[in-house]
């Protein structure tokens, strides 16, 4: 971790640091009893155990979304076999907490398991991006934004330029243009969708009896292009250009809130 | 003398020589010579003394005779006669007559190296069948009309004789088949039942065979032996002959990709060892085929195309059931190794055959099952992916292939996966901070306007001082409080007063600057004086002089 990204995450994440409570869920708890009962277990013991912390971890997440949440949920899907939905999650803990080097990890290690290579391609933007949650970057471009405006505006009305407002400016301009690029990115990741199912196909055409162009392995990204009833007209993340049906695949990120 | 002794002896040995190159003599006869309708006589054929090859001319046609083959009687005998080589050969040929009567067999040509003999004529005697053994016995061959090609299916060879008799085999069965193969006859699996046919009791052995068509076309199957009816003292020997057609057809056209020749009605199931393994495990496919057909020689159904399973040629076995060849099950063990992880699903089974009853190929489908593949096994790696203790520290750069434990403690929750700029909170403080800046800059741009222009200010703060005073005024007058009404009214009167010259101080502002600065009516100058001279009003009046004020000041603070 570098040096600025280390002050970044001190300067913004202090607040959310010192506000954060250890979670006293009773259902992230009891999520984690199952998990680490599931390990000890096998056949169809484990798997059952895997699915009721699924079921606890889903609970939690109704009242509010964790990195946590979605990473362990990610690992009991993972533990299920489920690596489409567990790729999901975890791009979802990633998007809360991309500094986070086991999400990533565990995220690459599902892929693998479905077929697909460890990460996803993504553009210098997107790369950028993941230095910083998505809200951080916001507060980054707000403070950032408002202090290089209010530091160019108002000292000619007040005692003309400082060299002290004059390098807050540039700095709070400097840290709003890099968290444009930030937020940008993150537009891009909000963007893809994740397969959920292996071996979806990717029709022709938006059709039943449409021929196969190939078929898609579970967690595979793709991005949504355009709609038709109940189709989606998707780019895969190899390049690859078809339909699939809309419910075979689920967004990373949400239009707005849902709770 | 000697010469003429030479001469003599010569002849004499010539003279032997003669008689046994010429005695090849041919002959006929039957044996016997009277026989029962049905009943089978040979025709005995003898030639002593062949030195050369014997060859038997055409059998003349007798009417109600019918000669058969030359039978398993026919010997050769060789010996040498004065020193050349003679064979006796003695020809039976079978003989049938089934109606009563006298028959008279005409010579018949045979050739003796190269020279041709004729026979003796003979006379075949046939009398009335005996009562005792007509209908003592039965033989019939059943089999299917029509197979097609490949087809197995079931016959039935069936011996009957008749009861009371005694009977027993007098040669060995003799089959004559093309086209088709048919099984042995095997007396272990032979039944016997009763049965009455023509009003007689029979006891029936009933051989069961299977027949296999092989080749398309027509073709007939003959099964021959003899066996000797007994009664008593009496017996009578019948030659027992089986004929029956079958026509095999070939396969219409129309094959589907996964038929194999299988011919017959099927039914189709599969099982799967598991529905967990991992990269490179394989599982087993256990496919079973049953019904009735072609079971034993069935084919292994097609596996559908796949490119995340490896499969590998099936073992087989075959569970006879009912006959043992026509039904029964055949089980094919296919493994399957998944070539990546995920959640998979096996390939489709496809097997088809030919259904004869309804003539038609059908073709019997299995969807895959869905198998959990999870990850291979890495060289120093756990085996399973989720063997990690929880909380164990993992370095994922040391090995990608370990997944990272849960963990334990809990983060703060919120709504973080919809994209902060799109929440409205994030809309409205922006909208904050802007107007935030802009009051910021718009107070300091008045405070420098103020700054730069004196007299403004001046006229501002005489101009609200002004306001404040009359409607404190006004309060006094609805209070009824004059005293406080001349004092407000003063300030309100010199403060407006000043916001029409700001240069002037308002203490020294007096009623006559007032009237000569803003011209009034007469009455509204008294109200004027009246409050500059300190001259309470009555209080009935103190309203009418309130409202005279409030025109007053509001004329002279009015903006220009």
């Amino acid at each position: 971790m570098t040096l600025p990204r280390i002050l970044a995450l001190l300067v913004f994440m202090l607040p959310g640091l010192l506000a954060a409570q250890p979670m006293s869920d009773p259902d992230f708890s009891a999520g984690n009893a199952a998990y680490t009962q599931a390990l000890k277990a096998s056949g169809n013991d484990a798997a059952a155990l895997y699915g009721q912390a699924v079921e606890h971890y889903l609970r939690a997440l109704q009242r509010g979304d964790s990195w946590v949440l979605h990473y362990n949920l990610g690992n009991a899907l993972s533990g299920m076999g489920e690596f489409g939905p567990a790729a999901l999650h975890y791009e979802r803990a990633l998007a809360i907490n991309p500094t986070k080097a086991e999400i990533a990890a565990n995220l690459a290690l599902a892929r693998r398991s479905a077929g697909l290579p460890g990460r996803r391609p993504a553009g210098w933007m997107e790369e950028w991006a993941l230095n910083l949650p998505l809200r951080y970057w916001t507060l980054v471009a707000f403070v950032g934004g408002w202090i290089a405006l209010g530091l160019i505006v108002l000292p000619p009305l007040f005692k003309g330029y400082s060299p002290l407002a004059l390098g807050l400016a540039s700095l709070g301009a400097l840290a709003f243009v890099a968290a444009l690029f930030g937020i940008a990115g993150w537009h891009q990741q909000s963007r893809w969708q994740i397969v959920l199912l292996p071996e979806a196909p990717l029709l022709a055409a938006p059709l039943d009896d449409s021929a196969d162009i190939r078929r898609l392995p579970a967690a595979t990204g793709v991005l949504p292009e355009r709609h038709h009833e109940r189709w989606t007209y998707v780019r895969t993340e190899s390049g690859d250009y078809g339909w699939i049906e809309s419910k075979q695949a689920e967004a990373v990120w949400r239009e707005k809130d849902e709770g | 003398m000697k010469r003429h002794r030479w001469i003599l002896t010569l002849l004499a040995l010539l003279c032997c020589a003669l008689p046994a190159v010429a005695a090849v003599t041919v002959q006929s006869g039957l044996q016997p010579q009277v026989v029962r309708a049905g009943e089978t006589a040979f025709y005995v054929l003898s030639v002593s003394g062949a030195t050369g090859d014997v060859a038997v001319g055409e059998f003349p046609k007798v009417d109600g005779l019918t000669f058969a083959s030359q039978s398993s009687s026919s010997q050769s005998n060789v010996s040498i006669m004065n020193g050349a080589v003679v064979r006796h050969v003695r020809l039976g040929y079978e003989v049938r007559a089934d109606k009563e009567g006298t028959y008279d067999i005409p010579p018949v040509n045979v050739t003796v190296g190269d020279t041709s003999y004729w026979t003796n004529g003979v006379t075949l005697v046939v009398q009335p069948p005996d009562p005792l053994f007509q209908d003592a016995t039965g033989f019939e061959l059943d089999v299917p009309e029509t197979l097609y090609v490949g087809q197995i299916a079931e016959a039935q060879l069936r011996l009957r004789v008749r009861d009371g008799l005694q009977w027993r085999r007098a040669s060995e069965l003799v089959r004559e088949i093309a086209g088709v193969t048919v099984s042995e006859l095997e007396d272990a699996k032979a039944t016997t039942r009763a049965v009455v046919r023509g009003g007689n009791n029979y006891t029936e052995q009933v051989y069961p065979l299977t027949i296999t068509a092989i080749e398309p076309g027509t073709h007939s199957l003959t099964y021959t032996f003899d066996v000797v009816v007994a009664a008593g003292r009496a017996y009578q020997q019948q030659k027992l002959t089986a004929k029956a057609q079958i026509k095999v057809l070939p396969f219409p056209p129309g094959t589907p990709a996964a038929f194999k020749g299988a011919i017959g009605q099927f039914s189709m199931s599969h099982t799967l060892s598991t529905d967990k393994t991992r990269v490179g495990e394989p599982v087993e496919l256990q496919v079973e085929v049953s019904g009735e057909g072609n079971v034993g020689q069935l084919q292994p159904p097609l596996l559908g195309d796949s490119t995340v399973w490896r499969t590998y040629p099936p073992t087989e076995d075959f569970v006879p059931a009912g006959n043992g060849v026509t039904h029964g099950k055949k089980r094919f063990r296919y493994l399957l190794s998944p070539t990546r992880a995920g959640q998979l699903q096996t390939p489709q089974v496809r097997f088809s055959y030919f259904d004869p009853a309804v003539r038609q190929y059908k073709t019997l489908t299995q969807e895959g099952e869905s198998v959990l593949v999870a990850a291979a096994a890495v060289a120093g790696a756990p085996t399973r992916l989720d063997t990690e203790p929880a909380g164990a520290a993992v370095d994922p750069k040391a090995d990608p292939n370990r997944p990272h434990p849960i963990e334990l403690v809990g983060a703060d929750t919120g709504t973080y996966l919809v994209p902060a700029y799109r929440k409205p909170s994030f809309l409205w403080l922006n909208a904050a901070a802007g107007v935030l800046l802009l009051g910021v800059t718009g107070w300091r741009l008045r405070q420098r306007h103020l700054e730069a222009n004196p007299q403004v200010r001046i006229r501002s703060v005489a101009r609200r001082t002004a306001m404040r005073a009359l409607r404190k005024a006004e309060a006094a007058a609805r209070g009824e409080d004059p005293e406080a009404f001349h004092i407000e009214a003063r300030t309100a009167l010199r403060q407006a007063f000043a916001v029409r010259l700001p240069s002037r101080n308002p203490q020294t502002v007096t009623a006559t600057d007032i009237l000569r600065e803003v011209p009034l009516p007469a009455d509204d100058a008294l109200v004027i004086r009246t409050v500059f001279r300190q001259e309470a009003p009555p209080p009935a009046s103190l309203q009418a002089h309130s409202a005279v004020l409030h025109r007053i000041v509001t004329q002279m603070i009015r903006r220009p």
